[in-house]
């Protein structure tokens, strides 16, 4: 896990009953969260959980009711000023076709403030994609990895990917996400990000929310979250026991039951057989497919 | 403005230049290419029998042919020019949301009412200035035609290049203020067009002729009358630029068709074409072309799908 730590007590962003409808269809319940400065968080729910939609709603692309602060501006009314000191990849390509590298570069150069044409090309050297390629013409592949050299030459204060590395194969995945924490992070800075593949930016998350159907079942520290969730691969004389703790999952593999307890001491929970931590991806399947509605944040 | 201010709205209209030069750069080269390429063959071809041609008048001046060919050749540039804008402005106020790239552009510090304003400016003064240098261009071309022309042929007599180059100029000068000042006097038409294009994409000329077709038939039954103020206000400014050129050459007395572009001055033509616009009617016109650049823009603000 990284261990940034958060070195101002000001929030990023700050979101309180944020909640959105399209007609009839209630996407975000009013969730309340907010992101501080040197933490990279993890927004994970399954699809049409909302996670996009809350993204656009702190971006300013989509109105919404509640109240959201992001670096302090309400992002609706302040897009524009707010996208100086904000990054972002969308979960589609998004890259104008019609432009070639070179242009698109010298477009961001001279329209934001703070990008590094410089770091850009930099960062394009490690790929195939040359200055002078179209856009159209470059794969699924090269367009993501042209839009994160992008990104990463944009000196902001938050950075919000939404599956940013769709498409990419796991090197290149892998070297990006290395290269997010080694060279792009530091104290100053926020990172937003979502993805499917929860376990390969698991190493790098600071902090976790998962949402489910427009509301937050979990909102905690990666450090909480290992304290809190306890995952035992259960003795089979201890099954009756193992129950009597109210497990919030439990899945047969190869014959071994295995539990996640959520508040379960250490001493009861390593009585009760192996103890592990939870992964990510366990943690998500287990409170997803829980019954009951939003938990407790623990912060 | 975003803090990078001129050089943002540089950068946005070479992008705008970018994604529209098929119909300002590339397709105008192309058809004035063919027409030169045609007109050299058939002198190359035809040369000996233009000597003919000389029994069906007398020489004509260099200069006043060339003073024809050349107002005529921009009247057609004009006409490409106000079609192409229409294009521009319909499609181009929607195009930012093809293939997704409206999430690209919505990513940088620029508002989308900048991003309106900077495309209106675009259709101002980046397009018409391509179709002015494929003007100039044609104007060279014409000139070596003229002149290949004027030496096998007593129809045409050779160009007189000094007195060629001042026609060339007082031509060039009067046609880019007329263009530039009705481009201002057509703009609420354009953006118009341009909001039409922004919330029904591929439907606005449709929309718009629909719009203008039911706006005037309600009016004539509502007033009882066949043309109305609303039919009277859109064929005024329909004409308007128009009917001062009308005014300025009749007012000058020129008579048609051999002297009437021969003594085209920019002294005479600009600041009689500026004398005859109605400023008030120009200024009620950018009124309603900010509001529509402005509706077009909340819209935008308000969209994120393809």
């Amino acid at each position: 896990m990284n261990n940034i730590a958060a070195t101002e007590n000001e929030n990023i962003v700050e979101a309180q009953g944020l909640r959105k409808k399209f007609g009839a269809n209630i996407v975000l319940k009013g969730i309340d969260f907010s992101i501080p400065t040197g933490r990279i968080y993890g927004l994970v729910g399954h699809n049409g959980a909302g996670k996009t939609t809350a993204i656009n709603a702190l971006l300013g692309l989509t109105n919404y009711e509640g109240k959201v602060r992001v670096l302090g501006r309400e992002p609706f009314a302040n897009r524009a000023e707010l996208m100086a000191d904000i990054a972002f990849i969308s979960d589609v390509a998004s890259l104008p076709r019609f432009l070639k590298v070179s242009e698109l570069l010298d477009l961001m150069g001279d329209t934001h403030p703070n990008f590094n044409f410089e770091k850009a090309r930099e960062l394009l050297l490690d790929t195939d994609i040359s200055l002078r390629s179209k856009i159209k013409s470059l794969s699924k592949g090269m367009l993501a990895q042209l839009h994160l050299a992008i990104v990463m030459a944009i000196d902001a204060k938050l950075l919000v990917l939404d599956e940013p590395t769709l498409g990419l194969d796991i090197t290149f995945r892998k070297k990006f996400y290395q290269r997010l924490v080694e060279d792009y992070m530091s104290e100053n800075r926020s990172v937003l990000i979502t993805t499917h593949q929860v376990d390969e930016i698991e190493f790098l998350l600071t902090d976790l929310i998962f949402l489910r159907n427009g509301e937050i079942v979990l909102d905690s520290t990666m450090e909480n979250i290992a304290r809190r969730f306890s995952q035992v691969f259960i003795d089979p004389n201890k099954l009756e026991q193992a129950r009597q703790q109210k497990p919030i999952y439990t899945r047969v593999q190869l014959g071994q039951t295995i539990m996640i307890f959520d508040g379960v001491e250490q001493e009861i929970a390593q009585n009760l057989g192996t103890l592990s931590t939870a992964s990510v991806s366990d943690l998500f399947v287990a409170l997803m497919e829980r019954p009951s509605g939003a938990m407790e944040n623990s912060k | 403005m975003s803090s990078y201010g001129f050089l943002a709205i540089k950068s946005l209209l070479k992008k705008e230049f970018i994604e529209h030069k098929v119909a300002f750069l590339y397709v105008p080269g192309i058809l004035l290419s063919l027409l030169f390429l045609a007109l050299f063959t058939a002198i190359w071809r035809n040369g000996g029998n233009f000597e003919m041609m000389g029994e069906f008048g007398a020489p004509e001046e260099g200069v006043d042919l060339f003073s024809v060919l050349y107002v005529m050749s921009i009247a057609i540039w004009l006409g490409y020019l106000t079609l192409m804008l229409f294009f521009y402005f319909a499609g181009s106020f929607h195009a930012d949301r093809k293939n997704n790239s409206l999430l690209f552009w919505k990513s940088l510090p620029v508002s989308d009412l900048e991003i309106m304003a900077t495309k209106t400016l675009a259709g101002l003064t980046v397009f018409p200035a391509l179709i002015m240098f494929w003007a100039f261009l044609g104007a060279v071309f014409g000139y070596i035609v003229l002149n290949s022309v004027g030496g096998i042929s007593p129809l045409v007599a050779a160009l007189n290049s000094g007195t060629t180059l001042w026609t060339f100029i007082n031509i060039q000068v009067s046609a880019m203020v007329f263009i530039f000042f009705s481009l201002l006097w057509y703009l609420p038409l354009f953006t118009f067009f341009g909001l039409l294009g922004a919330l029904l994409k591929n439907w606005a000329g449709l929309a718009f002729i629909l719009i203008i077709a039911m706006v005037s038939a309600l009016e004539s039954i509502l007033s009882f009358s066949a043309s109305g103020v609303f039919a009277q206000m859109l064929e005024d400014r329909l004409s308007k630029p128009f009917e001062i050129i009308k005014n300025i050459t009749e007012s000058q007395a020129y008579v048609m068709p051999s002297n009437i572009f021969d003594t085209i001055s920019i002294a005479n033509f600009v600041p009689g074409f500026l004398s005859q616009i109605d400023w008030a009617q120009m200024a009620i016109g950018w009124g309603l072309s900010a509001l529509f650049i402005y509706l077009a823009s909340e819209y935008r603000r308000r969209r994120l799908d393809a």
